[in-house]
């Protein structure tokens, strides 16, 4: 996908699911040639109030892709299409391609067609629940720290929150173990003093703001999700189970003790009249086991603060002590493959301070990009 | 400095009940550990706590965990009427009695207005206890995290800080420099409002292990490497405590001193605290705080060094602590209801007026197995002499009436507060105060939050002459009282 951009999206005719081939044609502008490509639909590997989103091979190229095909609006332009044309990030999924097609009732469907990633968070974490086992922890270190790459990407580059990460969302290769962020079906670019709906992201992972329906809220829910996330692996089962939405703020207050009236200002300052079940915090020695590093429990209790504005950013979680192991040199995977890459930055670490740069590109990968670099991230 | 005694010492009394309580000798010329006539430690029985406690009853729970807490701690009154906090251990906390016994009578032996102090405890077979002077108005946490109608103001919050260091200073002093688990639940407010640091916490659960309960991302670094508590690891807890002070919420002490280190004190600080304190005086206890949360244990100040960084920090020191917190001070009474207002007069035609008018109906909910014993004779005849002493109550024959009712509490077979509310009245028609305090006492054992107990109590303390337990007795039942009409406004 040379420009995402200039990218047409071109209409398919018929029912693709007969056959379960869909041809669609690209090219033909600027002076390009024009050419066909047909994807074979598979299986289907997820669905939802989205739509549906199947593996497919393109008979041209025998390139495996996922389509997440979604029923377009004709009034509106697709915003997760709009999102996912501008984002280019190693811990991002990208679209290689989209097109539209119809059925016989005449509706419209957009067709997104992304790189195929075959395992999810949520796989990796039932494969080891049902082994009885937990994640190793240089895989939570090594998956987390990829997914706040790509939150760091997303949140400063695009400026787009997420609102739904939970690891359903987070594809895995088992192979070299890159992780990626995937559907930006609930993301949006927030933009300051501008109300959003509360009513977004999967239970288990909402941030208390929202619960309490906060709509002015920042790309922290995205940091409370991802706070939740690394609770899940390190824990192997989720940190906040809650059975509805009041019963999750329960599951929450369990673990972190009742907001302070402060907190509670912060999240959402029409709610300071609200009641609260005075609990006091539960001991987390009793919700991590005794061997956890210090490190993990000191960058999740970062992570999940009552307080939006004091939940460290994507990049200062990168930054974090927990992932030093991944900044070594030399290190490799328990298979002994190198690590996937982990410190090739971009214009996410524009806004960032020469102390946070610093300490993010470890010194050997300094050594090896050479003075250019530092020139480069030090302006 | 915020020096004030209690204007209202409620131990100060010569009497009769206190027989096998000692005055407190003058271990210490000390000013800051003066504490006037508080008994010195001694050994309870259980039975004494459990009527204290009106047998551990749920009403007179006061720890926060509420039931469910290892360790509860509730509150009760002893005989000579001292209000006090027990605190019950769970069963497998202290497998060694010696060695319960031995850290008890260590910590017994501490007395200063900075601490909740420590009068006794209780080793009996699986049971341990240990008893605490109570404080009635509740905890730092409470008052700085989730306040009811104001947020702690600064000139408090540094009253505060400084009290726990002097309280952490006079410990240190006196070789208790170990602290377990220092964090907002463990200071509690006294009737003046003045803070206090619990003695409880100075007690180290020999088996448990677990020295903090918190957390782990706010315990002392090297209780993570070790898992001891070392002196410097209590001047870390300390520096937490500044944070809560200064923030108002819960916040990581790594991350704080990320913020700190940035110059990002506005993230930190409460915005309740707006326009309450200069950047310089911010800047000190940020400063201070810091010292405090150094990584390494050495390079943490000590409690004197605390002492004498936070004395010059003191605002507002002529103000009253109960001022500044907006507590109602015991010497300051709201209005009573009718019935408070006759014990307060001790207007005992009134007082008798209105039991007769509430009846027996207070009396419902006590439990009384009714239904087989109903056909004895025995039951018959209990039933038959509480009918009489009701007609004599009515007809103010109180002679009569003591009779009867003692005829119907000897018989055993049922309770009923309201007879030992009226049996109490009648000795107080008689001018037999002693008994009718005991009778109030009674009542109060079974019904442990009526408020007529408290307040018949309250009548009885008055005709002994002790004029400041009255008052407080009169206090908590027009406290049980007004709760009771909020409840049943609910309904």
């Amino acid at each position: 996908m040379a420009d995402d951009k200039e990218m047409p999206a071109a209409v398919v005719d018929g029912n693709e699911v007969t056959g379960h081939i869909i041809s669609t044609t690209i090219g033909g502008k600027n002076g390009e040639p024009k050419q066909t490509i047909s994807y074979m639909a598979e299986r289907v590997v997820g669905t939802g109030s989205f739509g549906i989103v199947f593996q497919a091979k393109c008979l041209e190229t025998g390139e495996t892709v996922a389509i997440k095909k979604v029923l377009q609006d004709r009034r509106y332009k697709n915003r997760e299409l709009q999102l996912m044309r501008v984002m280019d990030h190693p811990n991002v999924i990208s679209l290689k391609h989209c097109f539209f097609s119809t059925t016989s009732k005449n509706e419209l469907f957009l067709n997104l067609v992304m790189e195929y990633v075959p395992e999810s968070m949520y796989r990796v974490l039932k494969h080891y629940s049902s082994a009885n086992q937990r994640m190793p922890l240089i895989y939570v270190k090594l998956y987390m720290y990829q997914i706040f790459r790509g939150l760091a990407y997303i949140h400063t580059v695009p400026g787009v929150c997420h609102r739904d990460l939970k690891p359903q969302n987070l594809l895995v290769d088992p192979l070299t173990h890159q992780v990626k962020i995937c559907d930006f079906g609930s993301a949006k670019q927030l933009i300051n003093g501008e109300a959003n709906i509360a009513y977004i992201c999967s239970r288990f992972y909402r941030a208390p703001e929202l619960i309490f329906g906060a709509t002015e809220y920042t790309t922290s829910i995205d940091i409370w999700s991802a706070g939740c996330v690394l609770a899940e692996l390190l824990l192997g089962q989720p940190l906040f189970p809650g059975e509805n939405a009041v019963d999750q703020l329960v599951e929450i207050i369990k673990v972190l003790g009742t907001p302070t009236r402060e907190e509670i200002r912060c999240m959402n300052p029409n709610y300071t009249d609200f009641r609260f079940p005075q609990i006091k915090a539960h001991p987390w020695h009793k919700v991590f086991h005794k061997r956890m590093p210090p490190e993990a429990i000191d960058l999740a209790s970062r992570l999940l603060q009552y307080s939006p504005s004091l939940r460290c950013t994507a990049l200062e979680a990168c930054a974090h002590s927990f992932f030093d192991e991944l900044r070594e040199p030399n290190v490799r995977l328990p298979n002994n493959r190198p690590l996937p890459p982990l410190f090739n930055f971009k214009q996410e670490l524009a806004g960032a301070s020469p102390e946070l740069v610093n300490k993010l590109i470890p010194d050997h990968v300094k050594r090896q990009l050479g003075l250019n670099f530092l020139h480069h991230a030090g302006t | 400095m915020g020096l004030q005694c209690s204007k209202l010492t409620m131990c100060c009394w010569s009497s009769q009940f206190n027989a096998s309580v000692l005055e407190a000798p003058d271990v210490d010329n000390d000013e800051k550990s003066e504490v006037d006539c508080l008994p010195v430690f001694r050994e309870f029985t259980l039975e004494q706590l459990k009527n204290a406690t009106s047998g551990f009853a749920v009403e007179n729970i006061v720890s926060e965990h509420g039931e469910k807490a290892p360790n509860v701690v509730y509150k009760g009154k002893l005989e000579n009427q001292r209000r006090i906090a027990v605190k019950r251990f769970n069963r497998m906390a202290w497998p060694d009695a010696r060695q319960f016994l031995e850290e008890a009578r260590s910590v017994g032996l501490l007395r200063n207005n900075r601490l909740t102090n420590l009068l006794g405890c209780c080793c009996e077979g699986d049971e341990r206890l240990l008893v605490a002077e109570y404080m009635p108005n509740e905890t730092l946490a409470k008052h700085l995290f989730h306040w009811e109608t104001h947020p702690m103001k600064w000139a408090m919050r540094l009253r505060v800080v400084l009290h726990l260091a002097q309280a952490l200073e006079y410990c240190t002093s006196k070789g208790r420099a170990l602290y377990h688990d220092l964090n907002a639940y463990r200071i509690l407010f006294d009737e003046d409002g003045n803070p206090r640091l619990s003695t409880f916490g100075l007690m180290k659960n020999s088996r448990d292990g677990k020295s903090y309960s918190t957390n782990l991302a706010f315990t002392p670094p090297e209780y993570l490497r070790t898992g001891r508590v070392t002196p410097e690891s209590v001047i870390y807890s300390f520096g937490t405590l500044l944070l809560d002070l200064l923030s108002g919420k819960h916040i990581p002490p790594s991350h704080a001193l990320d913020l700190i280190r940035d110059r990002n004190l506005q993230m930190l600080t409460d915005s309740c605290l707006e326009g309450q304190f200069s950047d310089d005086d911010g800047t000190e206890l940020v400063r201070l705080a810091s010292r405090c949360l150094q990584y390494e244990p050495r390079e943490r100040p000590n409690p004197k060094s605390l002492v004498a960084a936070l004395t010059p920090l003191q605002k507002e020191t002529e103000a009253p602590s109960h001022v500044l917190m907006g507590i109602p001070h015991s010497a300051s009474f709201s209005p009573l209801s009718p019935l408070g207002e006759a014990c307060s007069r001790r207007d005992l035609t009134a007082i008798h007026e209105v039991l007769e008018k509430i009846s027996y109906k207070d009396d419902e909910g006590v439990t009384n197995e009714l239904s087989f014993q109903m056909w004895t004779d025995q039951m018959q005849e209990t039933l038959n002499s509480k009918k009489k002493g009701d007609v004599a109550f009515r007809q103010k024959d109180f002679r009569e009436a003591i009779e009867c009712y003692t005829q119907f509490i000897d018989g055993g077979t049922m309770v009923s507060p309201t007879v030992y509310a009226r049996r109490s009245l009648c000795y107080l028609m008689n001018e037999m105060a002693q008994e009718a305090l005991n009778d109030a006492m009674q009542a109060q054992v079974i019904s442990p939050v009526w408020h007529i107990a408290s307040y018949l109590q309250a009548a009885s303390l008055a005709a002994l002459g002790m004029e400041n337990e009255a008052q407080v007795a009169l206090k908590e039942g027009a406290t049980l009282e007004a709760k009771k009409n909020a409840t049943a406004g609910h309904k």
